[in-house]
């Protein structure tokens, strides 16, 4: 499983790479909320450290669509799953694989959004960055998890990435607001005291859809 | 001996509509069964039932004996399959492309393979280049040799000859005939009659999900299945025309 797992990876990041198109869109749309959050609301902020969570969750939940249909209209495009299936992959690794491409195009997108937020709202705590690495880490595992299998269903229909809108963001609630909570309470204490159920909540959640969407992907591809 | 892929009793539904009915089929190593029809009769779908990738309504499809779905990843790995889809991403290269897939299909000495069978479909010059700027006829040479990469016992070509050139044709056809003098057993499905027949051992016509006719090719010139296939089709036409109602109404005004 391994070895298919890595070939799809490569495969899929060197894609990523000859396109541009799909981590370009990622990029911007994500920058765009993240802007629009800073000089919208900036001069009325009084305590940038309790929004800064917000923004930088909502930037990458708006990447997060784009980048997840992509990754997998290709496939139904050009019947990938079907050749998958044929060379005996098992489905959930290939639902694996995909995530895994989504958790470094999310991380990617994060290495930009996070310092871009942080700066401008003056918020940046040098003390707390491996912490609000992991928290960013699990958020987006999140994201892609629940996405990942989302986006298997959506991306065979027309209208793909509205449809993985209105699927997506009620299931992400709770890891979202997890999220938030962490990235808040780091950003204004410094530590994850206080929000240590919530980091909890929010490595259940991954885990439990990981596990979920790994078995269900067989009946996503399975015609 | 044995059918290397056999089918019994096939039949598929999508909802109400009736796709195929009862095909008996049997393809053994060493031998190509062509299978032919008018549109909309049913090849495709038999086709994907015969890669495994679609579940028949009742019937089985069987592997040496055996209902494929007792060990279904080992026996889907016996498969070859040149589906309408070419199966290629358009940013990878010609190598790349077959590299990946042999990858995932565990094939040893990746590189060598692929410019080995790069070569076999006279694509080795191009190796480097993005299929995204291939011809039609090129990407279809491409998919054949993704079909061909990790050597596959049994081979389902589904319109093999489609945007090839004369010399395209030709190659296709040296592959299909080497292929199954190594002892493969192969499916083809075409509406190219003379192909079919210069290849096939058996031909098959399907019309209307059923199977109407079988033709011993070593026994049955391409004259004779042609005027049958023309009557077949002829009175498909006279149907529609008589208030036949098979067909959605635009194509039944097209002749």
């Amino acid at each position: 499983m391994a070895r298919g797992i890595l070939f799809l990876i490569l495969k899929d990041i060197r894609l990523q790479i000859r396109s541009v198109d799909a981590i370009a869109a990622m990029f911007i749309m994500g920058l765009l909320v993240v802007l629009i959050f800073i000089f919208g609301f900036g001069p009325i902020i009084t305590k940038p450290a309790e929004v800064a969570g917000v923004v930088i969750w909502v930037g990458l939940s708006f990447s997060a669509v784009i980048g997840l249909s992509r990754s997998f209209e290709v496939e139904w495009r050009e019947e990938g799953f079907r050749a998958f299936r044929l060379a005996g992959l098992d489905p959930g690794a290939i639902y694996l694989g995909k995530v895994v491409l989504n958790v470094v195009m999310l991380l990617l997108v994060a290495l930009v959004l996070v310092p871009v937020t942080l700066v401008f709202l003056d918020v940046l705590r040098p003390g707390a960055l491996v912490l609000l690495g992991v928290v960013i880490f699990m958020g987006v595992v999140g994201l892609s998890a629940v996405g990942g299998i989302l986006s298997a269903v959506s991306s065979q229909t027309r209208g793909r990435e509205s449809l993985l809108s209105v699927l997506l963001f009620p299931l992400l609630i709770p890891a979202l607001i997890s999220a938030v909570k962490c990235t808040r309470a780091l950003l204004v204490g410094g530590t994850l005291a206080g929000a240590g159920n919530w980091l909890r909540l929010l490595g259940v959640y991954d885990l439990i859809f990981l596990a979920a969407a790994f078995l269900l992907f067989e009946y996503v591809i399975e015609e | 001996m044995t059918a290397r892929l056999s089918t019994e009793g096939v039949g598929k539904s999508f909802g109400t509509h009736r796709v195929l009915s009862d095909v008996d089929l049997e393809v053994r190593s060493g031998e190509t069964l062509g299978l032919f029809g008018p549109n909309g009769s049913g090849k495709t779908t038999l086709t994907y039932i015969l890669a495994t990738l679609l579940q028949p309504s009742e019937g089985v499809v069987k592997f040496d004996g055996d209902d494929w779905r007792t060990r279904p990843r080992g026996i889907r790995r016996q498969i070859g399959f040149l589906s309408h889809r070419a199966q290629l991403y358009g940013e990878l290269t010609a190598r790349e492309n077959l590299e990946f897939y042999a990858g995932i299909y565990g094939v040893p000495h990746r590189r060598a393979r692929a410019r080995e069978l790069l070569e076999l479909v006279s694509l080795a010059p191009f190796e480097g280049e993005e299929v995204k700027v291939f011809s039609r006829g090129m990407t279809q040479r491409l998919s054949v040799a993704k079909a061909l990469l990790h050597d596959p016992p049994v081979l389902l070509f589904d319109e093999p000859f489609e945007g090839l050139d004369a010399s395209g044709r030709e190659i296709v056809c040296d592959i299909m005939e080497r292929e199954r003098e190594r002892g493969k057993a192969v499916f083809l499905v075409t509406h190219d009659l003379e192909l079919a027949h210069r290849l096939a051992t058996e031909l098959v016509l399907l019309v209307d999900g059923t199977i109407a006719r079988r033709y011993d090719t070593s026994s049955v010139g391409l004259g004779e299945v042609d005027t049958e296939y023309r009557r077949y089709t002829e009175g498909e036409k006279d149907q529609i025309v008589g208030g036949g109602a098979r067909y959605s109404w635009p194509e039944a005004f097209c002749f």
